[in-house]
């Protein structure tokens, strides 16, 4: 049994180990009992949030340690045993392999998508439920391996069920979809549903908004209208082509690709700049040390934002992680 | 470099006591940052730290074949920098009177406010960490340990080498104080102790 956590103040959290642990480091764990709590009592979600920022900000002063002068007092406890340290060994190229295709879903004013008799999951596996209340987009990985990109003023819920990915979207987000022909991700909204088996979409869904459409970048997905609760036939998107969704026609448009500027070679700090705003999330990174650091990305560069980001670590040497929806990479140069 | 990442702790730990230079390098690497901040608590002067520090791992490498290879690393080389630190200091001050507390620790809370954007989670905690501040050594020690280190109260006690009833007394009693020092008008802090 927990503590009263309902009858908690933003102080109280503050100073629970459980909430602070989830804050600092979530595990799937926590995130599934904080998730599920946070649904149950949505009421305290602005005393968390609060609370959250607390743990956060709150913090010991910690004295100065420059990277390398960390690295010279390690490398001196580690020469003073009179064993030899091995010499750094750089990756300078990963090629981006994995297939991406982006699918832009612009969903009109209307009806919510939780609609009795629209599409109603079965309730086998729990949802977990993300929002984004932030002023800015929030980078969030799920279970499965998919990223997405959830966007201001968006809600979504997921669940990684038995034969199939579900997501039921209010908002717009960017999904890379993480590949499993066994489990194809079907993103559901009041207009429409999308399946694709392993790729890379956008899907929005404001209520101000008439229009709703679908694009699609590279890969391809079906996508099924929804008129007085029953799906259409599905429509196939080759890249380029966008599926508009107005007040009274549904047509497939040619679209503009979304071009991903990435440069062949450039300094990493350069890429995550790039990948910044390609995205539209924040990464965090010390500009000066990663202007020294050369990577090499191919044109095609069809990795998930992870992958991308994995593998630039990797190459440059430094570790990344994901906090608050947002990316923070540390690394010491490479110099 | 060979970095040995995604081991746990305890499977460096084993592999360090059964003569593994890899993963002592491993080791070094993973804790160096987190001693310096903790010894950084005990004195101001960088290169006594720095001296401990290293004292510690060569110490620990020396004698790794008498060392337990079932206990977690982290709260061992805590308690070794904390002992080592004190006995440094102690000698260099020749004396330590007795009227002082007999931990040297003293840290300083403050916000890092990029996370706060509103004027009253500013305020409160601007005051949490006022209070904080104005805790004794110990009871800041102990509060450092446990919710800014994560450690157990069991780690607590081998760090500091106090009893688990010590432990939970200066915990209690630093958030006796937090509440009743609470400025009246401000959100009630009504603490609740699992500890």
């Amino acid at each position: 049994m927990h503590p009263p956590y309902h009858r908690y103040t933003a102080e109280q959290f503050l100073w629970d180990e459980s909430f602070r642990d989830w804050v600092v480091s979530p595990t799937p764990a926590s995130e599934q009992f904080w998730q599920t709590w946070l649904e149950e009592h949505p009421e305290k979600e602005a005393i968390v949030r609060q609370a959250a920022r607390l743990v956060r900000a709150v913090q010991p002063a910690e004295p100065l340690l420059a990277d390398e002068e960390r690295e010279e007092a390690i490398a001196q406890i580690l020469s003073a045993r009179g064993d030899t340290i091995r010499p750094l060994r750089r990756h300078r190229f990963l090629p981006w392999t994995a297939a991406a295709a982006v699918v832009i879903l612009l969903l009109g004013a209307g009806f919510w998508f939780f609609r009795p008799g629209v599409v109603t999951p079965p309730p086998t596996v729990a949802f977990r439920e993300f929002t984004n209340s932030h002023e800015t987009a929030r980078l969030i990985r799920l279970e499965d391996g998919t990223t997405l990109v959830l966007q201001p003023g968006s809600r979504l819920r997921w669940r990684n069920g038995a034969d199939k990915r579900e997501v039921f979207l209010s908002g717009e987000a960017f999904f890379e979809v993480a590949r499993d022909t066994t489990h194809p991700f079907w993103v559901y909204t009041a207009r429409s549903a999308t399946r694709v088996v392993g790729t890379s979409f956008i899907v929005r869904e404001y209520q101000s908004e008439k229009r709703a459409s679908v694009q699609v970048k590279t890969g391809k997905v079906a996508v099924y209208t929804r008129r007085s609760g029953s799906l259409s036939a599905e429509t196939i998107l080759t890249p380029n082509q966008q599926l508009v969704m107005g007040p009274s026609a549904t047509n497939v448009e040619k679209s503009l690709p979304v071009p991903e500027v990435l440069r062949e070679e450039a300094p990493a700090a350069e890429v995550f700049n790039d990948l910044s705003r390609y995205y539209g999330i924040a990464i965090h990174y010390d500009q000066e040390t990663m202007q020294q650091c050369p990577v090499v990305v191919p044109r095609q560069a069809t990795m998930h934002l992870l992958e991308k980001i994995e593998a630039i670590c990797l190459a440059i040497n430094a570790s990344y992680e994901l906090r608050d929806g947002q990316l923070f990479i540390s690394g010491k140069g490479c110099q | 470099m060979g970095r040995i990442t995604g081991q746990t702790e305890e499977w460096l730990w084993t592999q360090v006591v059964a003569g593994d230079s890899l993963a002592y390098e491993e080791l070094v690497h993973r804790h160096y940052t987190l001693l310096y901040q903790y010894g950084g608590k005990f004195s101001r002067d960088k290169a006594l730290v720095k001296d401990c520090i290293q004292d510690v791992f060569l110490t620990l490498w020396e004698s790794r074949h008498a060392l337990n290879a079932s206990i977690p690393p982290k709260p061992y080389l805590l308690a070794s920098l904390r002992r080592r630190i004190h006995r440094v200091v102690s000698y260099d001050r020749l004396v330590f009177d007795a009227f002082q507390e007999d931990t040297l620790f003293d840290a300083d809370f403050g916000i890092e406010d990029r996370w706060i954007h509103e004027e009253e989670t500013l305020r409160t905690a601007a005051e949490i960490t006022r209070l904080l501040n104005q805790l004794p050594a110990r009871q800041k020690e102990v509060i450092y340990l446990k919710f800014f280190q994560n450690l157990s109260r069991e780690e607590i006690v081998d760090v500091m080498q106090i009893t688990p009833q010590s432990v939970s007394n200066l915990l209690q009693k630093s958030f006796k104080w937090l509440r009743e020092y609470w400025p009246a008008g401000m959100t009630l802090p009504f603490f609740l102790l699992s500890c």
